[in-house]
């Protein structure tokens, strides 16, 4: 009774209930017995992302873009049964980088004048909880590419530049038409020291 | 052996070899799925978008700032929502690198655009 009260009180839509005592109902649940509504009511996937990188060594050479996620992807294709979880690494990464508070994403989705809506915020411009998360993520992505690259330097890696590849799938209304791949963004990072 | 056991047998026999095939009829998808990376990896730094470029108007600032209590309500949810997004059943699945489901307008524009 109890699990199920927390169940609905974190899939439910934010309501009076869920703010006085979502932090409680959330920690019945998570992180194993979290609950939601995608395998009943699914939403389409619109888009896929992914992140290259590049590193600068401590002899000053810098090396070009290398693909740190699709390697994985492919090894979780291979392996259905026991699928590695390495894909995970850069998923998560990806994701907190891009995670924003969804009323407070809608507003800036409203009054933004950018010509490139898939940008992110500044960072002054996200809130606490919001800032925390994507630095985080950021932290997991370069470490993650660093670690990666390693072999790419003779000596260390100095710093790593991350980019974020959005795929937007094609629509509905092209889905006869086989040569359309969908479009893809390219987001490029600042460089990150080590 | 009893008939049970068979039939267990038969069922794990058939799950395996369906990941197998499934598996194997995926290989031909890596070109596909690669092919976006190959654009990311081989683009000049004048064709990517700046990563924060947006010119995010000052009032959105504010509204961010009075809305901190709000988030702050809602980070359980937050954090709920990556457990969510990292739970088994998603690397069981595999599929793209992080494919982000679509808010309900999205969802719309990729059903009825």
């Amino acid at each position: 009774m109890i699990y199920f009260a927390a169940a609905a009180l974190t899939t439910a839509p934010l309501n009076p209930l869920t703010l006085e005592h979502g932090a409680a109902a959330n920690r019945v649940v998570s992180p194993f017995f979290v609950q939601n509504w995608q395998l009943f009511a699914p939403d389409p996937m619109s888009e896929d992302r992914g992140v290259v990188a590049r590193v600068r060594c401590s002899d000053g050479t810098v090396s070009g873009f290398t693909d740190i996620t699709s390697e994985h992807v492919k090894a979780v294709h291979d392996t259905r049964l026991f699928p590695s979880r390495m894909s995970r690494i850069t998923s998560n990464g990806v994701l907190h980088v891009f995670l924003q508070d969804p009323y407070l994403s809608r507003f800036r989705e409203t009054a933004s004048t950018s010509e490139a809506p898939e940008a992110l915020p500044d960072l002054e411009q996200l809130s606490p909880e919001e800032r925390e998360i994507r630095l985080r993520g950021e932290r997991t992505l370069v470490a993650f590419a660093a670690d990666t690259m390693e072999g790419q330097c003779v000596g260390d890696v100095e710093a790593v530049q991350l980019r974020y590849m959005i795929h937007r799938f094609p629509r509905w209304s092209e889905r006869e038409n086989w040569r359309k791949t969908g479009d893809i963004t390219v987001l490029e990072a600042p460089w990150s020291s080590i | 052996m009893n008939k049970r056991m068979l039939t267990v047998g038969a069922v794990v026999a058939g799950v395996v070899a369906a990941a197998t095939v499934g598996s194997a009829a995926s290989a031909g998808n890596d070109e596909i799925v690669a092919a976006p990376y190959v654009t990311a990896t081989t683009m000049s730094s004048d064709k990517a978008v700046d990563v924060q470029p947006q010119a995010i108007p000052a009032i959105v600032a504010g509204a961010t700032a009075a809305a901190r209590g709000f988030t702050a309500a809602q980070a359980p949810r937050q954090v709920g929502e990556v457990a969510r997004a990292a739970s088994f059943i998603t690397g069981l699945m595999g599929g793209p690198a992080y494919a982000r489901t679509s808010n309900q307008e999205t969802s719309i524009d990729v059903i009825f655009d």
